[in-house]
């Protein structure tokens, strides 16, 4: 299953790669607007240390972002779901913050936190935590009555119900939150490099973009997409491990069981 | 000896102290209000339940023994009349209650096992030092090998069964069962009407089971305690004099098919089945 879905994305790449070559090989379009595949990765080799610099500094700084926003997200969300006052005041501010545009608030927070990382962490958890947030008190929320019935005969005190029932009933719902906000985070950091910024890959397709430098320009996407695919994978990764019980992982074992 | 007698409000029963009793329902009347008006779930509940009874509540559905089985729970509360255990009213979920659901409610993220060991935990106990006895009662109810695997690998039978094993791991005093063989397959459900007589002749906990199905009420009950809709009351109560442990033979006797025809009857002659529809059951 897994082997044949790695064959048929490899398959697929190759095929676009080629026509890519092709077109630029053809020169139907000119080389500075539309690099070829092998001048790209050309660039890429070249100085790989600095791409591979710039994009861990960016990784680093999404990631932190990420950190910051879950943590975040999840003292919101059970906040939320405890307290009926609480639901009310934060779901107002979190929803009118989101509402507006992260690229609008950046400006400001260079000028308060300063061109350095911490602003743009302040933006990635800022874009990243309205999804988590969203996600978590979904799951929180749509226990079953029986369980938590069930929890109250068994005598089991406020911290034990959560603990205990709600809390591991909404975990998948947190790792969706989390594969969702991953990729935000990851957004929020360009956005915060493209505003100002003296590092990462956002810096360097800004800096290429004064020089009609298209190649490195591919480059850094190409690291941009392959960073987000890395993310989402991982949390993916450590989802199977940690909820091996999870519905969306189920494999049809059934089978082997006598009724 | 072996009639069915109807019982209702019967001398023994109203002489009887209601601190004597398990359960004691006094006038239990139960409103649920709606925008449509109100809705008498449960109106007049009179009866009791002696210690270590096995009690069958058995009617169609919106007949309000679900909600009756609740107030014992605890998780519900009479507009007026009182539930008591051992003569006290139930203000919450009382100590020492096994609960069983139709849907099983068993915990996606636990083994079978540490389902089993949820009252331990949820009370803040050692779990631990219970999995050893929870590991014998699961094999002894046809779990072996199954005690580490996670519920959506087990059938439904199965399932319910672990349900069952996690309501009296704690020798609860009283368990309470809302139709917990309601959504399995008819030899699925004969194995666990077994199973389940044999654990209550082995531990003798009070047991209030309801159905809506009559041949397993009467099969499983000491008592049947036949119930009506709209409002939701009880309109008989009946004696199973049939000794135990009951075969599934014994649905065959003459008895067993007189008790069960006299709660169809009650029922047809209420309307809420009808007797021209040969062989149906509910």
């Amino acid at each position: 299953m897994t082997g044949k879905r790695v064959a048929t994305f490899s398959g697929l790449a190759l095929a676009f790669l080629g026509i890519w070559q092709l077109v630029a090989g053809l020169e139907l379009v000119p080389a500075f607007m539309l690099p070829s595949p092998l001048t790209v990765m050309g660039t890429f080799v070249d100085a790989p240390t600095t791409f591979l610099k710039q994009a861990g500094h960016t990784a680093r700084i999404a990631l932190t972002g990420f950190a910051i926003s879950v943590f975040i997200g999840v003292v919101l969300a059970v906040a939320i779901t405890q307290n009926r006052y609480l639901e009310d005041i934060i779901f107002t501010l979190l929803v009118s913050m989101s509402s507006m545009p992260k690229v609008a608030i950046a400006p400001l927070l260079i000028i308060w936190l300063g061109v350095g990382a911490a602003s743009k962490i302040v933006i990635a958890a800022l874009i990243g935590v309205f999804a988590l947030v969203i996600e978590l008190v979904h799951g929180l929320r749509s226990i079953d009555q029986e369980m938590l019935d069930l929890g109250r005969v068994l005598q089991g005190n406020r911290w034990r119900m959560f603990a205990k029932i709600r809390l591991p009933h909404a975990l998948p719902s947190l790792f969706a939150g989390m594969k969702v906000s991953v990729s935000l985070c990851l957004i929020g950091t360009i956005v915060g490099e493209f505003v100002a910024s003296q590092h990462g890959l956002g810096h360097m397709i800004m800096v290429a973009q004064g020089q009609f430098d298209t190649p490195s320009i591919f480059v850094a996407l190409v690291m941009l997409a392959m960073l987000g695919t890395g993310f989402f994978f991982t949390i993916h990764m450590i989802e199977r491990l940690v909820l091996p019980w999870h519905v969306s992982h189920r494999t049809d074992r059934h089978a082997e069981v006598p009724a | 000896m072996n009639a069915p007698a109807a019982r209702g409000l019967s001398p023994a029963d109203a002489a009887r102290e209601p601190g004597e009793c398990a359960i004691a329902f006094e006038d239990v009347v139960k409103v649920f209000r709606s925008r449509r008006g109100d809705i008498r779930a449960l109106d007049g509940i009179n009866f009791t339940v002696p210690p270590s009874d096995f009690v069958s509540l058995v009617g169609p559905s919106g007949c309000g023994k679900s909600t009756l089985l609740r107030t014992v729970a605890g998780l519900e509360f009479p507009s007026s009349g009182r539930v008591l255990l051992k003569g006290e009213p139930v203000r919450r979920p009382p100590l020492g209650l096994g609960l069983v659901f139709q849907r099983d409610v068993l915990f996606d993220w636990r083994t079978v096992l540490e389902n089993v060991l949820l009252p331990f935990e949820m009370r803040g106990a050692d779990a631990s030092a219970h999995s050893e006895r929870a590991r014998a009662l699961l094999t002894s109810y046809g779990l072996d090998g199954f005690h580490d695997r996670y519920p959506w690998e087990l059938s439904g039978g199965m399932r319910q069964r672990v349900a069952i094993c996690r309501a009296v791991i704690d020798h609860p005093e009283l368990v309470l069962m809302d139709e917990p063989f309601a959504a399995l397959d008819a030899f699925t459900r004969d194995d666990l009407n077994l199973s389940l007589q044999r654990l209550w002749l082995e531990h003798r906990a009070t047991a209030v089971f309801v159905t809506h199905n009559i041949q397993e009420a009467v099969f499983l009950g000491n008592r049947v305690v036949v119930m009506g809709r709209s409002p939701g009351r009880i309109v008989d109560i009946i004696d199973v004099n049939i000794p135990r442990p009951r075969t599934l033979a014994a649905r065959e006797t003459p008895l067993f098919i007189e008790v069960c025809a006299r709660i169809r009857r009650t029922f047809e002659q209420m309307g809420l089945m009808r007797g021209d529809n040969a062989g149906e059951q509910p």
